[in-house]
């Protein structure tokens, strides 16, 4: 026989005894400082597996997915000081060095990296073509820039924790703006 | 253009000059005053005329201000006593109690202290003082032992028990219920604690004009307060606008004041990638002659058999 009790649905009822909704309240007024330390598991986490990162800001409609080799390349440029990567042409070398150096800015504050090439303007152009397909294909990571700026023969971006993406020419001419490997 | 008169409300009311005049009296009448408790006010809120009454004070007779009339005018308005100020008063021909306050008005150190702040060494054993080294003592010590130095320092010891227990249990709620990390916010949320006892007092007042009146101001001034600290209930941010942060580059910085981060040991739970990586340094180690790494623990490396 119909009555109300079998047409109750408890778990679609708000209330102070409802577990649920409770939750719901728990994370309602979460601020940063409450969620500081899972903030900190998370960086911690993603400073060892960086390409765990593009998969957690990535969604059914991201228009790539790592490779392999690629995940490799990205956890050993976060994990050791030198890296040296001998690769066929086509093979995305660029775009992966820059997305791993955009990632480390974004994840160290204050970290300063350089990239540089034969002539200053094959590198800005090299890696302004990179870091608008960055930009393509995770919309979210250009979020994380203060300003940049992409001229013939020079690329800079600044991030909002004081990180900085820059090209540098191996020239002579060159040896006003130095960096230092460290 | 003529300046225009500014008067004040005088809330005592015991001189016969001032209850003539309904306790309204022209600024000049007032002592002004930095004290917390006065702050918003910027003045203390009972004349001159009748705080010379209450300390039993007459200049006006050519009487000389004695160390137990200061002591007693100075727990009334809440200023501190310093011994060389009320020396320097003794050497000068003008009205003592004002050539007092004017001097510690310009110490720097002194400007926005309390009767509890003052050198109380110098007053035990002095008879002039007209206070017992008990009397002194009794109610510093007293609210020190039940709520603790910093509690003293934050609200003095002019309010009476019931007071101080509102203010300091009201600070501590509010401070736990808030994440108040900013020094301006603790200085408004202690004058927050004082309106609120203002409003308590003034509510019971409600029958008489004034008390109507003194408790529309005081709510306006503490819904200004709460505004501007950003401790109403609506202002509590989420995660997303906690001061502006939307990204993860700031949420790194802010990670970081904290301490560094150490990122994650692979070796804790290593995948496939991991044990490559493993597998590619044991391979450039051999090339070098060597030893070679722990070996991992799914060896890709070698066949089956």
């Amino acid at each position: 026989m119909a009555s109300y009790k079998n047409f109750r649905r408890p778990e679609k009822k708000f209330n102070s005894y409802n577990p649920i909704n409770n939750v719901k309240e728990e994370y309602k007024f979460k601020t940063l400082e409450d969620m500081l330390p899972v903030w900190r598991d998370y960086l911690s986490y993603w400073r060892s597996y960086p390409d765990k990162f593009i998969d957690f800001i990535s969604n059914e409609n991201t228009k790539i997915q790592l490779f392999g080799y690629q995940r490799v390349f990205l956890r050993l440029m976060f994990r050791k000081q030198y890296v040296f990567i001998s690769a066929a042409r086509g093979i995305s070398k660029s775009y992966t060095e820059i997305l791993g150096f955009y990632l480390k800015c974004m994840f160290y504050p204050g970290f300063e990296s350089v990239i540089t090439a034969a002539l200053k303007e094959q590198a800005a152009k090299i890696s302004k073509q990179n870091i608008q397909k960055i930009w393509e294909h995770f919309p979210i990571l250009k979020g994380e820039l203060k300003s940049w700026s992409f001229a013939k023969d020079m690329t800079i971006l600044n991030f909002k924790n004081g990180s900085s993406l820059e090209v540098v020419q191996i020239a002579v001419a060159d040896s006003g703006s130095r960096s230092m490997a460290t | 253009m003529a300046k225009k008169t500014v008067y004040y409300q005088c809330y005592s009311q015991i001189d016969e000059t001032c209850k003539s005049h309904d306790g309204k009296r022209i600024t000049k009448n007032f002592y002004n005053s930095n004290v917390k408790s006065f702050a918003e006010l910027g003045y203390v809120p009972i004349c001159k005329d009748c705080l010379f009454k209450m300390m039993d004070y007459h200049p006006d007779r050519g009487e000389d201000l004695t160390l137990n009339q200061l002591i007693h005018g100075l727990s009334i308005i809440n200023r501190p006593y310093i011994e060389n100020i009320w020396l320097m008063t003794l050497n000068s021909e003008k009205e003592r109690f004002g050539t007092y306050l004017s001097k510690v008005n310009l110490k720097r150190d002194a400007k926005d202290q309390g009767f509890a702040d003052s050198e109380i060494e110098f007053l035990i054993g002095n008879p002039d003082s007209g206070l017992s080294d008990d009397e002194l003592h009794f109610k510093n010590e007293d609210y020190t032992t039940k709520y603790g130095t910093e509690a003293v320092k934050r609200w003095g010891t002019k309010f009476d028990e019931e007071d101080f227990e509102f203010l300091e249990s009201y600070y501590q709620k509010m401070k736990e219920a808030n994440n108040i990390i900013y020094p301006q916010q603790l200085s408004l949320l202690e004058q927050i604690c004082l309106t609120t006892l203002g409003i308590n007092k003034a509510s019971a007042r409600l029958d008489t004009k004034d008390g109507v009146s003194m408790y529309k101001d005081l709510n306006a001034n503490l819904s200004k307060l709460l505004t501007d600290s950003g401790l109403r209930p609506i202002d509590k941010r989420s995660a997303a606008d906690m001061e502006g942060i939307n990204s993860f580059s700031q949420i790194s910085d802010f990670a970081e004041k904290n301490g560094f981060i150490k990122p994650e040991s692979p070796e804790q739970d290593p995948d496939i990638y991991d044990e490559e990586i493993k597998i590619l340094e044991n391979f450039y180690l051999s090339l070098m002659n060597q030893p070679k790494l722990t070996k991992p623990i799914k060896d890709l490396g070698e066949k089956d058999g």
